[in-house]
């Protein structure tokens, strides 16, 4: 049976301790011990690397810091911290291409993709996925992993991207494209 | 695709990064301090920016600002200001002090007069506007002679030639040659009058600092309007005004064994007669000093004013160099006993007395070897 999406959501690693109502309101080291990890995942999943997730939280809750204390919604928290989670991500992805342009940096090579004792054909195809997600443009890989990685729907793919539903379904199917094209060139025999 | 999909879907769950407490705690601490650095960053990356914004504005507010005429600032006398037309302000008290603004291109002169007493020779120059501002009160002249004086707001004018036009804030007035007009706190304002006198031109003459005229004497006159000199005044009082061809025309008047006693007097007179361009007239006065009182600490002043009219004035230099020989004679240590003895120098060479001037510088480098006056005493003692 094929999972739902809502089974395969991220939940947070830690579930608040008091009801989502307060939790605006909470101090924000609080805030932080709560979605620390939900951000780090999305970051992970986003980057493809485990280097650049600390920084990526912490310019997160530094962003969010008074935005945080705005939400006029208490149980926006966690919707506005993944907002800012994929602008952030997007942000040091294009820093990321900028310094390999330059020389400056190379691409990773997405070794640590997934968990040492996971399946390793899932960790090869999610390698060459990555690595043909490296050609596209950022907000084209910033809506295929948020759609078929992140499994969320499409009207959170375009909130999350800051786009049109139009213009989420456009990018999502552009990348895909170039994703199956990209593993067809590899598979033998082709 | 579907395979796709799939297969992400599932490796989705081990897409997870070691996020455990430690790690948390360490990226909330690191959180802190670069929300800290953060803040002071944008502190003063705004100080900065309203610094530049501010050192900017002003840049271009100066740039914008008509240039400022360079003022030039006399301050205390006895000193002269020369323009660049040849006029002159002579400022004749220690208190004096006034500045000047030349604008060639406006063709006007203007001096802001602050305090003190002035003299000031205007060369008549139609082209050009000759203007004293003190305080309210603005003279201002085509070609003539005249003294300002200004104590706070009480302001006196006094024109010995030509004419002046003064105004304040009340009118305007116009003074001729021997007119005065003074203003005070309760003065009128002046009312137009027709002169009384037409001054004829005169040479002009090098002025020499006056004394101050006691403060109280004036300050217990009653504000006037335009008046004419009276008769009645004596030469010293029309002297310390600085009128002087009329204070010579009393003294002229005067026989000889008139010659006042008093050393000062007799300066103050042999100067009355060099500003009124009657240098000859000044010898009595200062040989009787020379005569009767050269034991007076102001007999070897009287010498050497008295050799100078005799050289430079009068083209007599025999009598001039036995003159400036008396001047460092009197008192061989005394202020003016260098300078007496280098015009005794000049004065023997301008008389043809060769060996007598070579015998004199020699004498002047012996005594004051590296003087001021050197190089004119060996120039004119044969001795470069």
């Amino acid at each position: 049976m094929q999972p739902s999406s809502a089974d395969l959501r991220i939940v947070p690693s830690q579930p608040p301790t008091t009801g989502m109502a307060e939790q605006a309101h909470q101090p924000f080291d609080e805030i932080f011990q709560c979605y620390s990890a939900y951000v780090a995942v999305i970051a992970f999943r986003i980057l493809g690397r485990d280097d650049e997730v600390d920084d990526v939280v912490q310019d997160v809750f530094l962003d969010a810091w008074q935005g945080i204390q705005r939400l006029r919604d208490p149980s926006a928290v966690k919707g506005w911290l993944a907002t800012v989670a994929v602008r952030c991500a997007s942000r040091r992805l294009r820093q990321r291409r900028l310094k390999a342009f330059l020389g400056l940096r190379e691409m990773p090579s997405y070794q640590n993709l997934v968990a040492p004792n996971a399946n390793q054909e899932q960790h090869l195809l999610l390698r060459k996925v990555y690595a043909i997600l490296d050609r596209l443009p950022v907000r084209e890989r910033l809506a295929w992993i948020l759609r078929h990685v992140e499994g969320e729907d499409l009207k959170e793919v375009a909130r999350l991207c800051g786009c049109s539903l139009a213009t989420a379904k456009r990018r999502i199917a552009a990348a895909h494209q170039s994703v199956v094209k990209g593993l067809e060139h590899e598979k033998p025999g082709t | 695709m579907r395979n796709l999909e799939r297969d992400i879907a599932q490796a989705r769950e081990t897409m997870q990064p070691a996020w455990s407490g430690e790690r948390s705690q360490a990226a909330l601490l690191a959180t802190h301090r670069k929300r800290h650095r953060r803040i002071v960053f944008r502190s003063v990356s705004l100080l900065v920016t309203a610094l530049a914004v501010l050192g900017l504005s002003r840049w271009v507010w100066l740039f914008y600002q008509p240039t400022p005429e360079s003022p030039f600032l006399a301050q205390t006398g006895p000193s002269q200001i020369r323009f660049q037309d040849g006029s002159s302000a002579t400022l004749l008290t220690d208190q004096s002090w006034l500045k000047v603004e030349e604008d060639p291109v406006a063709g006007l002169t203007r001096v802001i007069f602050h305090a003190g007493r002035s003299r000031f020779e205007v060369v008549p120059n139609p082209s050009r506007r000759f203007r004293v501002e003190a305080g309210p009160v603005t003279v201002e002249v085509v070609g003539t002679v005249f003294t300002v004086e200004r104590e706070e707001l009480n302001i006196r004018v006094w024109v010995e030639r030509g004419r002046v036009r003064i105004e304040t804030g009340g009118g305007h007035i116009e003074l001729g040659a021997g007119q005065r007009w003074s203003s005070g706190e309760n003065a009128s304002p002046p009312r137009e009058t027709p002169p009384t006198e037409v001054a004829s031109p005169s040479e002009s003459v090098s002025p020499k600092p006056q004394p101050s005229v006691p403060l109280n004497r004036r300050a217990s006159e009653k504000p006037l309007a335009l008046i004419s000199i009276p008769s009645t005044r004596s030469w010293k009082e029309l002297a310390q005004d600085g009128l002087f061809e009329q204070a010579f025309a009393l003294v002229a008047a005067q026989p000889e064994t008139a010659l006042p006693d008093d050393v000062g007097d007799l300066l103050l007179m042999a100067d009355v007669a060099r500003l009124a361009s009657h240098p000859k007239a000044a010898l009595a006065p200062l040989s009787k000093i020379l005569r009767e009182s050269n034991q007076d600490p102001r007999a070897p002043l009287a010498a050497f004013t008295l050799g100078r009219i005799l050289l430079d004035e009068l083209g007599n230099p025999r009598e001039a160099a036995g003159t400036f020989r008396q001047a460092w004679q009197i008192d061989p240590e005394g202020p003016m006993a260098q300078d007496a003895l280098a015009r005794e120098v000049e004065a023997w060479f301008s008389a043809g007395e060769v060996s007598l001037a070579r015998a004199c510088a020699e004498n002047y480098l012996q005594r004051y070897p590296g003087g001021r006056r050197s190089s004119l005493v060996r120039h004119y003692g044969g001795l470069e």
